[in-house]
């Protein structure tokens, strides 16, 4: 008699489950793959992968970077994708980017940027702009004793109007690192404007430690992609092809009003 | 086609496995004459879906078959060249006569078929028109299947380029295989809608070999008790973690391992059913990696049932060396395979739990992910109605409970959860996210034997309910020319009351 119960009780349950899965082929009844992919993943996710079907040959290899969140798009996009084959370049543990493959076939079609998480859709990169600076993003070759400083933008605070992103690193011998690359919610960005040798007239915000002002270099953003907060991290290069990665930083922004 | 037109040949696609698994099961002692044509029909799917999957994966990796329409057409019809060999060399009148009528179904079974009947169709239409939602099967399974397919081979590039971003290469490719097999067959379009009905075919075959199964073990109503029993549980029917709503491995694998025990069991010791036992074992090696360790104990379970009841060698070799080969080749043919792949992003558990140095973070995991599994049985669509049933008949302790088969098919359902113990013992995860994401699929694994289990308890209540008179196991099975249980195991069910 009580397993009886339990019976009933359980029959109500799948009842109730069958309602359920009858309203989903409702929804989904007379769609044709593209309006279902459309349903289950929403017009903007689905809308991407149909994009980046179309840019990559069926059976070739794309690389795929990891998102600043770690999100489910990535899984969502290999089964998009499939059977194109993703070769997975850098992925991001606790704010830091490591190279996750041990080889990055150079002659990829696309370099992708999986999802940001929370349903955004994975972005397009130009692999180009991406691996111009590839040993940079290499972990065994960032030199941590290389002296540097990340003045803006501040630590959580807001920036209004345009991003402006000062820094400065010294390479072996006290040279100036030879180049800058930024990288905003998790893209590689090229900065509006850049300038380098700021003098010691210009003061910045925040004190730059013992940087000699000469050295220092300010970039401009003019506008960020409306999220709630945005993270910053610039990798400066020397010459002898080692790094110091600068941030990650988080920081506020709204366009000026 | 028009999109009806794609809705309807997905959903009855499937059925194509029926095709070698007539043949396959056609010349089998115990199958070929079951009284019952749809149990023999699930039986047939079942070990043509098996024989389907191992002998691609075969035809693959040994001979660098191309996995195209005409791979799997001839490994369709093989089986049926051969059946039809046999069928002359017997003769016709010899296999019809021995089917014995089955007579009309019972009113019980008609709302069992009815209901489940019900289930299937919601799972069927369902599969058939909308895209997986699940995790692992957007994950791995589904792109598996489709790298297999853009390749033909089981060694597609995606899983031999160690560079590409593959999660788990290494894990067993039988399922995806089969829907492989449909869309080349069928020359499917990309849509994974195409094939995904095939897990929902797992549902009604897994009903009726539970029933055909538990019949012959526990008698008739007990029997309806436990299949009722599957079509009210979550994750057997509707759960898409696991179970057949989803595109996971598990379902398939949980019918392939009970489905092999129990024909292995039950089988009179020809060779057709130990050889049926063994195929359906070695497909549960090929789809899953708990699937070797199930198999395992699968084939070693008939051994050890078996070598209490033979008179002589020869005949507990026949038993036994089915099951015990099939695990062992498909075991084989698997380590093979992933010698050939480069193996990344996968959790080694067995290599962790060899390497642990301490056992105390353990035991804190196991402690913490007790809790996670004493949840994860409550959940509301989850698995509480099974083992509440289970834990009230065990405290009832009806007089007659005690089937010498209870005690082999508990170790054999503990397999799987025991398995999944030692995995939460590994530091890495956490383990309340590890055990939200596999306690059901587990217990999905193992839920054919406990579902007899089921049958089993229930039994004794069954037979005072209905006067006992009509739920004699072996007095039916014997008379359908002797399909069920021989010897011994025949006369302490009918009994009822022997102990082990």
């Amino acid at each position: 008699m009580p397993c009886l119960a339990v019976g009933l009780v359980a029959f109500a349950l799948q009842v109730e489950s069958v309602r359920t899965m009858w309203a989903r082929i409702g929804t989904f009844a007379g769609k044709s793959a593209r309006d279902a992919a459309r349903t289950v993943y929403g017009p903007e996710l689905a809308g991407s992968f149909e994009l980046l079907a179309g840019q990559v040959p069926a059976r070739s290899h794309y690389l795929v970077t990891d998102g600043p969140n770690w999100g489910e798009e990535i899984n969502w996009m290999r089964f998009a994708l499939a059977p194109r084959r993703p070769v997975l370049v850098t992925r991001l543990e606790e704010g830091r980017e490591i190279m996750v493959a041990p080889s990055v076939p150079r002659d990829a079609p696309v370099l992708i940027r999986s999802g940001a998480g929370e349903g955004r859709p994975p972005v397009l990169l130009d692999p180009v702009l991406h691996f111009s600076g590839l040993p940079t993003v290499r972990p065994e070759v960032e030199d941590l004793g290389l002296p540097s400083g990340l003045s803006l933008p501040e630590e959580g605070r807001q920036v209004e109007g345009d991003l402006q992103v000062e820094a400065w690193c010294l390479g072996p011998g006290g040279r100036p690192c030879a180049g800058f690359y930024f990288r905003i919610d998790g893209e590689w960005r090229l900065p509006d404007s850049f300038e380098r040798n700021l003098g010691p007239g210009l003061e910045s915000a925040a004190s730059t430690g013992d940087a000699p002002p000469a050295e220092r270099f300010r970039a401009s953003f003019a506008s960020l992609k409306r999220l709630e907060s945005h993270e910053l991290v610039v990798l400066a290069v020397t010459n002898e092809a080692n790094f110091r990665k600068l941030g990650p930083r988080s920081f506020f922004w709204r366009r000026r009003p | 086609m028009s999109e009806l037109a794609r809705m309807a040949v997905s959903a009855f696609a499937p059925a194509l496995f029926l095709v070698p698994g007539w043949a396959l099961t056609r010349g089998v002692d115990g199958l070929a004459s079951r009284p019952s044509r749809t149990a023999r029909v699930a039986w047939a799917w079942l070990a043509g879906a098996a024989w389907t999957g191992a002998a691609g994966f075969a035809g693959s990796l040994l001979f660098r078959v191309a996995l195209n329409r005409t791979a799997f057409v001839v490994i369709g019809l093989l089986p049926a060249l051969g059946a039809a060999i046999a069928w002359l060399a017997r003769g016709a009148a010899r296999l019809a006569a021995r089917r014995p009528g089955a007579g009309g179904p019972r009113r019980e079974s008609l709302a069992l078929a009815a209901w489940a009947g019900l289930v299937f169709l919601s799972l069927l239409l369902e599969a058939a028109t909308a895209p997986a939602s699940d995790f692992d099967g957007r994950m791995t399974w589904g792109p598996l299947a489709r790298h297999i397919r853009a390749e033909r081979s089981v060694l597609p590039a995606a899983l031999t380029d160690g560079t590409c971003y593959i999660s788990h290469p290494q894990y067993p490719p039988l399922v995806p295989l089969l829907r492989v097999a449909l869309e080349e067959t069928l020359d499917s379009p990309a849509d994974e809608r195409c094939s995904r009905p095939l897990y929902a075919w797992f549902f009604p075959v897994f009903v009726l070999v539970l029933f055909d199964s538990a019949k012959q073990l526990a008698g008739r109503r007990a029997a309806l008790a436990a299949a009722f029993g599957a079509t009210l549980l979550g994750p057997l029917t509707f759960g898409s973690n696991g179970g057949p709503a989803g595109t996971y491995s598990d379902f398939p694998l949980g019918l392939f391992v009970g489905g092999a025990t129990a024909i292995g069991l039950l089988g009179r010791g020809a060779f057709g059913s130990s050889a049926i036992s063994g195929l359906l074992l070695g497909a549960a090696v090929l789809s899953k990696n708990e699937g070797l360790p199930l198999a395992a104990a699968s084939a070693l379970l008939i051994a050890v049932r078996h070598w209490k009841g033979a008179g002589r060698l020869v005949s507990w070799l026949a038993r036994a060396a089915g099951p015990a080969a099939g695990a062992s080749m498909a075991a084989l043919l698997l380590s093979t395979w992933r010698a050939r792949i480069p193996n990344r992003f996968d959790e080694d558990y067995v290599a962790s739990l060899l390497h642990l140095r301490s056992f105390g973070p353990s035991l804190d995991r196991l402690a913490d992910g007790a809790g996670a599994i004493g949840r994860e049985c409550l959940t509301l669509r989850g698995w509480w109605p099974l083992l509440a049933c289970l834990a009230i008949l065990v405290a009832l302790k009806p007089s007659g409970s005690r089937s010498p088969w209870l005690r082999p098919l508990l170790l054999l359902a503990a397999v799987a959860p025991l398995a999944g113990l030692a995995a939460y013992a590994v530091p890495g995860w956490p383990v309340r996210e590890l055990v939200g994401s596999t306690w059901d699929r587990l217990l999905t694994q193992v839920s054919m034997p406990l579902l007899i289990v089921l049958a089993l308890l229930v039994r004794p209540w069954m037979v005072r309910a209905g006067g006992g008179g009509t739920e004699e196991p072996s007095r039916r099975s014997r008379s359908a020319a002797g399909v069920a249980l021989a010897g011994r195991g025949a006369a302490l069910l009918d009994t009822g009351s022997h102990s082990p």
